[in-house]
This record gives structure tokens, C-alpha cells and sequence, in this order.
């Protein structure tokens, strides 16, 4: 049984935020529809590419189980029109296209999701990951001082719009009205943003990329990888004891947790030399052991032959034309429903549905 | 104003600190009627504990007799909640609980699972009392599997998903991003799981218990990455925000002292515009076609770019590349997100007067209801403000049942009483 199973969804978002919305739809059971201009979606264009396949992996993985149509939204308009009247819900871009698609009248909810919604200074502004961690203030604090600030990896804030995305749509649905929502990437940035512009709202203060360092996550280089560790102040004995670490432990420039932050290099560097004949997967465990969170930096590769993934039959494999391809697995488990990851997006060559 | 289309949808919000609180920060701004639940004596981590701690996360860096009620922390991720304070030591609070949870639509926990079932709130006797009942628990790493039992945190959860291999400045050492990046992410997953065994409901009218592993639900966020670097046999190498695809794609050092401005181009006409822009036309020609080209002209390119950054402020740099249709950024700090002329204009920012904090603004949620609109929000409650009130409407308990908790001290939100 799938959870979606009765909803009908148009995708003519032309974004990874969108795409991955109708993608949670598709996989808890919707009929997606990936409406793509002539030339195909800009999706398409989106690096990194695959060797194997061809094509790009984020499309790929974005536009699992839903169908393929190709439109070209002004010839094809009336078409298209009656295909949203038709739908339950219909994902748009920015700007008056959803003007044109929207009976207000009727009962289709629209959302419309943007980089940086209809309005506003920035609203003509060009997006994409860097641009919108930078401004959410969560860029400005990652990496080494004195060096650049680091913006993250891939598009990770553009698919979480695309999961609020989700969320405002199912919400919608249970009123009945119609509705017309607005999402945009931008404000998702700075819905995750900690507490960096509350705590100047509270105190006019903000913290110095070079400041205080608050929280004890600690980076050791084990024999064959990295391991972050979280070193919550009661648990600084055990850590210190489980690596022999005793000098460290009594030393008196590291009594305080105050005082251990300021010289958390030193930590680092005596922790990394302590564990340096360990295996990251050892330490885990053995720091685990201790009630100390710790964790190993997984590769691509230690992520696809995971024992933990394997035993919970995390991956996914989706039918393609060339055969399998790995698909990611379900984000949530619902005890009265499945995920779906069945078949790369297939292309309708009657789109009259 | 309006109740918001989550309007009578009854959420348990029995977490702590962030990604669980913020499951419910999403589901109350859009109408739900949300409570969080606390023991007096174990109180939600973000609350600071009894005697605060960091001054500048409280109103005007003044921590109070009660600071618990004061921290931006909390205050912040808990709008429009309500907040239930109460003793399950004690059999009558247990008891009033689990009616109170029996009434709920969702219960939702961040907690190690299990600790629901020993607050005797299991999905199995809950649903017993109400077949509709959602129960929602969001361990890491999920409840089966070898690495069920291990705990985990913002940052060792983005480093369980892969993504931390894949940031880092080129010497191998993985990075996090933020405090705890996954921790937001986390509750947006959750609200997502959420609305869809919500959805399920209405066709349906049962309710279920809902698994999610926040590392797994995280994992397809850098989905096409992880294929490619598979499909492809390329491991991840990061090198800083450099990528081989794009002509330009980085931050670069501003006027002042740890300024910087991030500015990504990717076609060579764009890359033409810049090299005019900074005064470098004769670079404004180079071939660039190929990722060979990028990737051989980048130290070059990107060193011409760092010379003119550093005579201007990061404000006047970004939009003025905008204007020229460059992607760019100020690498804004937290007074620069605080006075973002964007969020403001677009009243990201709601203004709302908390009892102990005063009048001031929140960040909001990106959500925008033309039609039906959104609720105005309530702030964060203080630590067991509802007790009485939804005692009342969810355990259905009167005057004489409260008063009874209220002497043996189970509703006491007195987090020193003994």
C-alpha cells in the first residue's frame, strides 16, 4: 500500500527543489508527471554526469517513478491547462505562468518554488547552493579561519525546499481551497540557520568567524579515515582514558570545557596520534562503548556496502533501459505504507493522460 | 489571520533540543495545536539548563531568575507551542499523560527509542484507545540494524550520510557544516513523514507508527553526488568551493577583516562579463569551453578575481555582479542575516512578544498560503505555562483531579522542588 496512492501531480517546477518534492510524492505512491519543454528540463543540465549511464545522476535520481511529457507550454497551453485542472496538485517556477494555469476556482492546489520568491531586492537574483548558504549566515562559519569560508556540498538546501515543499502541499490538501503556495530557497536557508539572526535580535550580538569556539566537536584522524567526536564535558575523562590520553586528562590548561575549546587543536592533533593504529570503525565503537558520540566519515563507497544499510535493505535499484541502477531508499518508514523506487523516468509517447 | 490548514490537528511533541523541537515548530506555524511535554526536573536541553549559560543567547545578554524561559534556544524553535509540564514518576501523572496522549493525533518523540513506551506511551496501547493515533520516532540510524544503538548529533549524523567527505579544503580532512546542519533537516524530514501518514489518514482513517532515521532520510540530499561518484569510481575530492565544472566557483576575500564574497560563473559569456567588470579585459577572451580549460585557467583566474574582491566591501560587490546576472553573495555573518533587506522585505522575520524576552523578531518558515493564509504566531511557551489548560481539554481532568496533581507537585513546573 502506498500512502499517496490517490493523488494525481503535475511537475513543471524546472528545479532540483521541485523535482525532489514530486520525487517524495512519487515514492510514497503519487502519479507524477514531469512536464519538460522541448530540448528537455534544465534539470538535465545539472552536473555531475555519469560515465555508465550517460546522463545526470541528480536528474536521474530526482524524477524516479514519474512520467515524462514534453510540452512546449505556449503551443501546447490549452493542453496543459486542462492537464492541471485535471491534477490534484501542480508544482510551478517563479512567476505568472501559475496565473495562467490557476482556476481559482477550483480545487488544484498550486506551489509555486523559487530561489528567491516573486518579490523583493533579491528577487531577480541568480541562486544556487553557494549563493544561498552564504546569505543563510551557516557558510560564514564553516571551515578554517584564515581560510575561505566552505559552502557545503552539492544541493542540499535546494532538496530540503523541496521537502518543505512536500509538507506545505500535503498540508493544503486537507483544506479543500485551492490553494496557492509560495516556497521559496532563500527563507528555507535562513529557516536552518541556527540561531544566528534570533541571537542579535536578542542581544545584538553575533559571533566572529575567529571567535570562541562553543561547540566540542572534535576531529581525529584514525589509522584509516576521520572521526568526529562529540566531547560533552562529563564525557572528557572516558575520551581521554579510552585513547590514553591521562596527561591530557590532568594536565591543568584542560580542566574546563572553556579552557579544553580554546586549545582544541591541541586536542585534535594528541587525539589523532593516539588513534592513529585504530581503524575509524574501531574507534566509533570503542568511543560508543564510553557513552561519547563518534562517528566515521563515510565514503560513497562505505555508504553502498554499509552492513547497517544492508541489514535494514536501505538501497534501492530502479529499472532503466541498460538495466538496474541504484536508487536511493525510503527518507521515512510509514508501518502502513512503502516506498517506491521502481523505474527511471519514463518518457510517454501519448501524453493525453 | 487564519488557523492555518493544520487548524485541530493535535501533535504530543515529546522532544528535545533541535530537530525534534523543530518538527513541531513546522507543524504549529502551520495551525497545529502543538505541546511540548517536560519533566521539570529534565527539561529540554535548549532551554540552557538551571542556571543558563552563553549571555549572548539571552534578552539583552541578561540571564534572569529563570533563564530556562529566556533563552533565544528554545524561545526560538518552540514558537506557537504550548507547553505541559509534568511528573510521569508519579502514577497520577502517568495516568493523565497517556489520556492526554490518547486524544493526540501525533506524538512525536526524538528521544532514544523506546523511552516513549517507557513513559507508557507505546504505539500499541495508544492505538488500542485511538486507532488514528500517528506515532513518530527519529533515531539516527532507525530502530533495526547494527548501528541502531549508537548515538549521534548534528555533526556525526553529516558525517554518517557521506556528506562529509565531500567538504573539506583538499587535505582529506572531512568537514560539517554549521553547528548541526542535519539537526534542521531532520525536522523537516519529520514534518514531511508526518503529513504523509496524515495524508494516508484520510483515505484510510487508521492511524500508524512512523521510523525515521534522520541519517537515511538525509542520504538523498546529496543523492546525484553519491551516484555519480559510484557509477563513475571517482571518490569524493573536495577542494575547497572550487568545482572543476564551473569557471568560477568560490569565495574570495573582501575589504575588512574576514569578509568574503562567494561568486560562481559557469558560462564563458558571464565569465566575460566579470573579466570586464574587475578591470581585467584582457583575460575576458580565454577559452573556457572545456572542463580542461576551466580547470587549467582556474588558479589564474580566480587569483585576477581575489585582487579586486579585496578593495571592496562584500555589500557593494554582490549586488552589483547580480545587476550583471553573476550569481554572488555576501558571506553573511549572524547581524548580516539579522538585517538581510530580502528576509525583511518579504517579512521573513515575524515580530512577536514573548513575556520574559519582550517584543522581538523570529526567523520564520518559508511557507507562504495566498488563499487561506497562515496563523499569527504565539511565542515559546514558558516551562509548564499549559499544564492546567490542556489537562483540561485533552485529559478531559477537572478542577478537583488538578488540584490533587497540583499538591502532590506532578504538574509543578518548579524545576527545583524535590
Amino acid at each position: 500500500m502506498t500512502a499517496l496512492a490517490d493523488l494525481k501531480v503535475i511537475d513543471l517546477s524546472e528545479s532540483v527543489a521541485g523535482q525532489y518534492c514530486s520525487r517524495l510524492m512519487s515514492g510514497y505512491g503519487a502519479d507524477v508527471v514531469l512536464v519538460e519543454p522541448p530540448g528537455g528540463s534544465q534539470v538535465r543540465k545539472v552536473g555531475p554526469f555519469s560515465k555508465l549511464h550517460g546522463d545526470s545522476t541528480t536528474f536521474y535520481h530526482l524524477n524516479i517513478d514519474k512520467r515524462s511529457v514534453v510540452l512546449d507550454a505556449e503551443r501546447d497551453f490549452a493542453r496543459l491547462k486542462a492537464m492541471c485542472a485535471a491534477a490534484h496538485v501542480v508544482l510551478v517556477p517563479r512567476g505568472d505562468l501559475v496565473d495562467r494555469l490557476r482556476d481559482p476556482a477550483g480545487k488544484t492546489v498550486f506551489c509555486r518554488i523559487s530561489d528567491f520568491g516573486e518579490y523583493g531586492p533579491y528577487a531577480g537574483w541568480q541562486g544556487g547552493e553557494m549563493v544561498h548558504q552564504a546569505l543563510s549566515g551557516i557558510m560564514y562559519y564553516n571551515g578554517r579561519t584564515g581560510e575561505a569560508p566552505l559552502f557545503g556540498v552539492g544541493h542540499r538546501v535546494q532538496h530540503v525546499a523541496g521537502v518543505g515543499a512536500y509538507t506545505a502541499v500535503l498540508a493544503a490538501l486537507r483544506t479543500g481551497a485551492g490553494e496557492l503556495i509560495d516556497i521559496d530557497v532563500h527563507k528555507t536557508a535562513a529557516s536552518m540557520s541556527y540561531n544566528l539572526p534570533n541571537q542579535y535580535f536578542y542581544s545584538g550580538t553575533f559571533d566572529e568567524r575567529n571567535g570562541t569556539k562553543y561547540n566540542p566537536d572534535l576531529l581525529i584522524r584514525a589509522r584509516d579515515g576521520w572521526v568526529t567526536v562529540f566531547v560533552y564535558a562529563y564525557r572528557w575523562p572516558a575520551m581521554c582514558e579510552a585513547l590514553g590520553l591521562s596527561a591530557l586528562r590532568d594536565h591543568p590548561d584542560f580542566q574546563t570545557q572553556v579552557d579544553r575549546l580554546a586549545r582544541w587543536d591541541q586536542v585534535s592533533e594528541q587525539a589523532s596520534a593516539a588513534a592513529k593504529d585504530i581503524t575509524a570503525a574501531d574507534l566509533v565503537m570503542l568511543l560508543q562503548s564510553l557513552g561519547v558520540p563518534a562517528a566515521a566519515s563515510l565514503t560513497p563507497e562505505e555508504l553502498a556496502n554499509s552492513p547497517h544499510l544492508a541489514a535494514r535493505k536501505y538501497w534501492k535499484s530502479a529499472q532503466t533501459d541498460a538495466g538496474e541502477r541504484r536508487a536511493f531508499g525510503a527518507p521515512f518508514r510509514l508501518s502502513q505504507a512503502c516506498w517506491r523506487a521502481e523505474n527511471a523516468l519514463t518518457t510517454e509517447e501519448d501524453a493525453s493522460s | 489571520m487564519s488557523a492555518g490548514p493544520l487548524h485541530g490537528i493535535r501533535v504530543l511533541d515529546v522532544t528535545t533540543a533541535w530537530a525534534g523541537p523543530f518538527v513541531g515548530r513546522v507543524l504549529a506555524a502551520l495551525g497545529a495545536d502543538v505541546v511540548h511535554v517536560e519533566a521539570a526536573k529534565r527539561m529540554d536541553l535548549w532551554r540552557g539548563g538551571l542556571t543558563g549559560e552563553n549571555p549572548r543567547r539571552y534578552p539583552d545578554g541578561v540571564l534572569g531568575d529563570r533563564p530556562y524561559d529566556r533563552t533565544v534556544l528554545f524561545n526560538s524553535q518552540n514558537l506557537n507551542k504550548r507547553s505541559l509540564c509534568i511528573d510521569i514518576k508519579s502514577p497520577g501523572g502517568r495516568e493523565a499523560l497517556q489520556v492526554a496522549a490518547a486524544s493526540a493525533d501525533v506524538i512525536v518523540s526524538n528521544f532514544t527509542p523506546g523511552t516513549l513506551a517507557r513513559m507508557g506511551l507505546d504505539y500499541a496501547a495508544l492505538s488500542a484507545i485511538n486507532s488514528g493515533i500517528i506515532l513518530v520516532e527519529m533515531p539516527a540510524f532507525g530502530i533495526d540494524g547494527p548501528m541502531a544503538g549508537l548515538s549521534a548529533l548534528g555533526p556525526s549524523m553529516e558525517f554518517s550520510t557521506g556528506m562529509s567527505n565531500f567538504i573539506g579544503y583538499g587535505d582529506g580532512a572531512p568537514t560539517a557544516t554549521g553547528p548541526a546542519y542535519l539537526d534542521p533537516i531532520g525536522g523537516y524530514n519529520g514534518a514531511a513523514a508526518i503529513m504523509t501518514a496524515l495524508h494516508q489518514r484520510e483515505q484510510t482513517g487508521r492511524g500508524q507508527y512512523v521510523e525515521i532515521s534522520q541519517v537515511e532520510a538525509a542520504m538523498p540530499l546529496i543523492g546525484g553526488l553519491v551516484l555519480a561518484s559510484l557509477e563513475n569510481n571517482e571518490p569524493p575530492a573536495p577542494q575547497g568551493n572550487r568545482q572543476n565544472s564551473a569557471i568560477i566557483h568560490d569565495a574570495f576575500r573582501c575589504r575588512g577583516s574576514e569578509e568574503w564574497v562567494a561568486i560562481s560563473i559557469d558560462t564563458e559569456e558571464k565569465w566575460s562579463t566579470l573579466a570586464h567588470l574587475i578591470g581585467r579585459a584582457d583575460l575576458a577572451d580565454i577559452a573556457l569551453a572545456t572542463q580542461d580549460d576551466r580547470i587549467r585557467h582556474a588558479d589564474q583566474l580566480h587569483g585576477a578575481v581575489a585582487v579586486w574582491t579585496e578593495k571592496h566591501e562584500k555589500h557593494w560587490i554582490a549586488p552589483r555582479l547580480q545587476r550583471a546576472g553573476i550569481a554572488a553573495a555576501p558571506v553573511c555573518h549572524g547581524r548580516d542575516v539579522a538585517l538581510d533587506p530580502h528576509l525583511h522585505s518579504t517579512h521573513f522575520f515575524e515580530e512577536i512578544d514573548h513575556p520574559e524576552a519582550g517584543l522581538r523578531p523570529y526567523q520564520g518558515l518559508p511557507f507562504r498560503f495566498a488563499v487561506t493564509g497562515l496563523p499569527r504566531l504565539n511565542p515559546a511557551p514558558m516551562l509548564g505555562q499549559h499544564t492546567e489548560e490542556v489537562l483540561r481539554e485533552w485529559a478531559g481532568l477537572g478542577d478537583a483531579e488538578l488540584a490533587e496533581l497540583a499538591a502532590q507537585g506532578t504538574t509543578s513546573n518548579d524545576p527545583y522542588r524535590n
